[in-house]
């Protein structure tokens, strides 16, 4: 099953040397030997057709050939034993508390600045900093109410934080339904090997959204609003609304009347008390930020701004996961928990830095250059695999305006046997886990792992070709 | 000075329109040399008022209209008594170049942005008016001033509510926004903090462009005074005939009403304003109120009316990123 497979000099999750797997994959690893290559392939048909038969789909934009895409999954699990997973966990509640602080200070008292452990350029420069919040108290003072945070690992297997998402982290939805059909694949495989559920995600969700509402309302009305079908999302949107039980909306459904949010139904109007909206904040309000947005409720800011109304996540979060502000977060951690973070992060060169712009440019080649401000794999340049003519490209706009880009060494992800044109093959994988704020911090035990699908490509995101696995927390030994 | 300023705006529709929702940045701000001792609001349709400060500390009025209407009413009266700025004079000390501002909230007031661009042409205007040496800033302000008015023409329907300071600089023209714009990015190019003040000129007996209007002029901060204010249109510095409503980065942060509407309908509006010196405070002052001014309204919308064709653009805004 695996001849051929090579590891090459990266860590690979499965193995710790050739045809020796680590003592965490045996079970699968004895599974997928005995099954067999073409049993494998059929099930891994099977996969496919439920995918496509659920209609579980994201969408690419710019694309001609129909935007409507099945996003591949592959079939070998990815596993983290419990340990493993213990000291991700408290790394990651520890990051979303700092980060959360962070939010919350920037738009008060602004301490951290006034202590001068981040430039106040940076923060005043970011694109995402929003001012219409600076003095705005919100429920809870909750900023990050869904977190997903992508972490990777080196060479050596030492997980790295690469970015976090605080604004509308997406993905979610593959997670669950990853699992359930995994399930229905390999129900046997389940039944042995101790995989921590995650079926409960949503159900965590809607507490954590309740916990936004204001104290006096018993049974609040919450709904998800969406920018709307021709979103890259919108299957997650509308998967999560129905999983909870709750209205999915529409900017246009909804309404200011006397100072609340109320959504038009049916039955008339109806007051809505939480709204975990996924739409972004300059389309959000057309009244305080983008006046042509059509996605938005006029006047939302203001009802936010009284407390009758909660969003998840709030706005402004932007400003937490600026690319240009990410390697201060250790520094963040230090400055309001006074701990030492638990998970290091990528080193990083801010070009809008004269000393790392110099560094930046004259090592294009050795670099991967991000926008600051983008998501999902746009705006992008992998320095070592990109032509003259593209480094020159970047090199024109890095100096053009610089606050907009950061550089980082390449990282070579760790490898995990994946399926691919009939054979088992190492390809690189990311993982991104969900956190939730509410009463209490609380991440889902595994998250999404993401896969490279293409042979020695880094970039993972599903808008530039990658696809995804189930990944698997194992339960602790002693639990049982 | 005691200042009556009425200022009336109308705002009227081609066809029936629903759901506006309003923003207004027109009372008077509290400040050293001003005091807003009264301020009357009335909206029509009745809608309920609700009031907040926002980040730069003006004064917001918010509210919506959802049943169906084709005119808004807006009339605001304020009494402000104001002070001359010789009350607090000048500081010799301060010089350009300035230092750096420890506060940094400063930084939003140096910063090239939006209408306010940095541009090849600022560059150069800034090149010819940047002094050799140590200069005083109030000197350094005065001679921004005077090169506006040297070169830069008044002239209305050239630019536009939505023009960049790249426009004024090519066309060399514009209106006391222009030019306010245009001074703010000089300021800001010399190192020097400036902001966007929209108010009132009460003239009385004097010439001056943008009274019996909403006026725009510009301020520049100084270490030791604060901010002082100067009037590029009317080449001068700001006294105590100078009314100020809002205070932001440029434009786009004090539009004294803002607003968005359902239907489809184009808008016409008329803005008056009237001011007077009042000779004293009279005893029935009052100090705030809001009140309803009689505009018509047509009925409720339809509750569950939705627009019923998705446009292009709106395909292009819902395929936002997601992270």
């Amino acid at each position: 099953m695996f001849q051929g497979y090579e590891i090459g000099g990266l860590f690979d999750e499965m193995f710790e040397k050739p045809d020796c797997p680590r003592p965490h994959y045996d079970a699968l690893y004895s599974r997928v030997h005995d099954l067999g290559m073409t049993a494998l392939q059929h099930r891994s048909r099977m996969a496919d057709i439920c995918f496509r038969n659920q209609g579980i789909t994201f969408t690419v934009y710019k694309d001609t050939l129909g935007v409507e895409k099945i996003f591949p999954f592959d079939l070998i699990p990815r596993i983290i034993p419990d340990r493993e997973w213990a000291h991700l966990e408290r790394g990651l509640i520890q990051r979303i508390t700092a980060l959360n602080l962070f939010c919350h200070d920037i738009y008060h008292k602004q301490d951290i600045l006034r202590e001068k452990i981040i430039d106040a350029e940076l923060i005043y420069g970011a694109k995402m900093f929003r001012r219409e919040m600076i003095g705005v108290n919100i429920p809870r003072d909750i900023y990050i109410t869904i977190c997903g945070t992508d972490l990777i690992r080196d060479a050596q297997g030492n997980y790295l934080v690469l970015e976090d998402n605080c604004r509308t982290p997406s993905g979610v939805s593959y997670v669950l339904e990853n699992r359930a059909i995994m399930k229905r694949v390999f129900p046997a495989l389940f039944q042995t090997a101790r995989v921590r559920p995650i079926e409960d995600y949503p159900h965590n969700l809607l507490r954590c959204l309740k916990h936004l509402a204001p104290p006096e309302v018993d049974d609040p009305c919450i709904v998800v609003l969406t920018p709307g079908v021709f979103n890259s999302a919108y299957f997650e949107h509308s998967f999560l609304a129905r999983q909870m039980g709750v209205e999915l909306v529409e900017g246009r459904d909804l309404l200011v009347e006397d100072n609340y949010i109320y959504m038009r139904t049916t039955a008339g109007l109806r007051r809505v008390d939480v709204i975990y909206r996924r739409v972004d904040d300059d389309f959000l309000d057309p009244l305080c930020f983008r006046p042509d947005s059509m996605l938005g409720v006029a006047g939302l800011m203001n009802v936010y701004r009284l407390g009758h109304v909660a969003l998840a996540n709030s706005v402004g979060t932007g400003v937490a996961d600026d690319k240009a502000i990410y390697p201060f977060v250790s520094d963040m951690i230090r400055f309001y928990l006074a701990e030492e973070p638990i998970l290091p992060s990528v080193p990083t060169y801010i070009c809008s830095r004269p000393d790392d712009r110099k560094y930046v440019l004259e090592h294009l080649d050795q670099l991967v250059v991000k926008a600051t401000n983008e998501a999902g794999g746009y705006g992008m340049l992998m320095g070592h695999q990109a032509t003259p003519e593209e480094r020159d490209e970047f090199a024109c706009k890095i100096r053009d305006n610089p606050r907009n880009f950061i550089a980082q060494p390449v990282v070579q992800l760790s490898q995990q046997p994946s399926l691919v044109d009939g054979a088992l093959r190492g390809r690189r994988i990311d993982l991104r886990p969900y956190i939730l704020y509410g009463e209490k911090i609380a991440v889902m035990p595994g998250g999404l792992t993401r896969v490279a699908l293409r042979e020695g490509s880094l970039v993972v995101n599903s808008s530039q070709g990658g696809g995804s696995k189930d990944t698997w927390v194992l339960e602790s030994e002693h639990k049982r | 000075m005691l200042v009556q300023v009425t200022h009336i705006t109308e705002l009227d529709y081609s066809a029936l329109i629903s759901e506006t929702v309003m923003e207004l940045r027109m009372a008077p701000r509290q400040e050293r040399l001003q005091h807003r001792l009264s301020f009357v609001l009335g909206i029509g349709p009745a809608s309920e008022v609700h009031s907040y400060f926002d980040w730069l500390g003006n004064t917001v009025h918010t509210f919506a209209i959802n049943q169906l209407h084709r005119s808004v009413k807006i009339s605001a009266v304020s009494v402000v008594q104001t002070y001359d700025r010789a009350r607090q004079p000048m500081q010799p000390a301060d010089m350009w170049p300035p230092s750096v501002p420890t506060d940094h909230s400063l930084f939003d007031m140096l910063r090239l942005d939006a209408p306010v661009m940095d541009c090849p042409a600022l560059t150069e205007l800034a090149q010819q008016i940047k002094p050799s040496g140590r200069e005083s800033l109030a000197r350094v302000a005065l001679n921004i001033m005077d090169k506006i008015h040297a070169e830069f023409v008044y002239e209305k329907g050239i630019t536009s509510a939505s023009s960049t300071i790249a426009e004024v600089l090519e066309h060399r023209r514009g209106v006391c926004q222009d030019f306010t714009h245009l001074m703010i990015g000089l300021a800001r190019k010399l190192h020097i903090p400036a902001r966007y003040v929209s108010g009132f000129i009460h003239a009385g007996n004097q010439q001056f462009r943008g009274a019996a209007e909403t006026h725009a002029w510009c301020e520049l901060y100084f270490p030791s005074s604060g901010w002082m204010g100067y009037d590029p249109t009317n080449n001068c510095e700001v006294k105590e005939n100078f009314v100020k409503m809002a205070v932001g980065r440029h434009y786009m942060d004090v539009p004294p009403h803002k607003g968005v509407y359902r239907g489809n309908a184009t808008e016409t509006m008329k803005v008056e304003v009237h001011t007077m010196d009042l000779p004293e405070i009279s005893g029935n002052l009052v100090g705030e109120k809001t009140s309803s001014l009689n505009v018509p309204i047509f009925g409720s919308t339809g509750r569950g009316g939705v627009v019923p064709w998705i446009l292009e653009e709106q395909v292009q805004q819902q395929q936002q990123q997601q992270q």
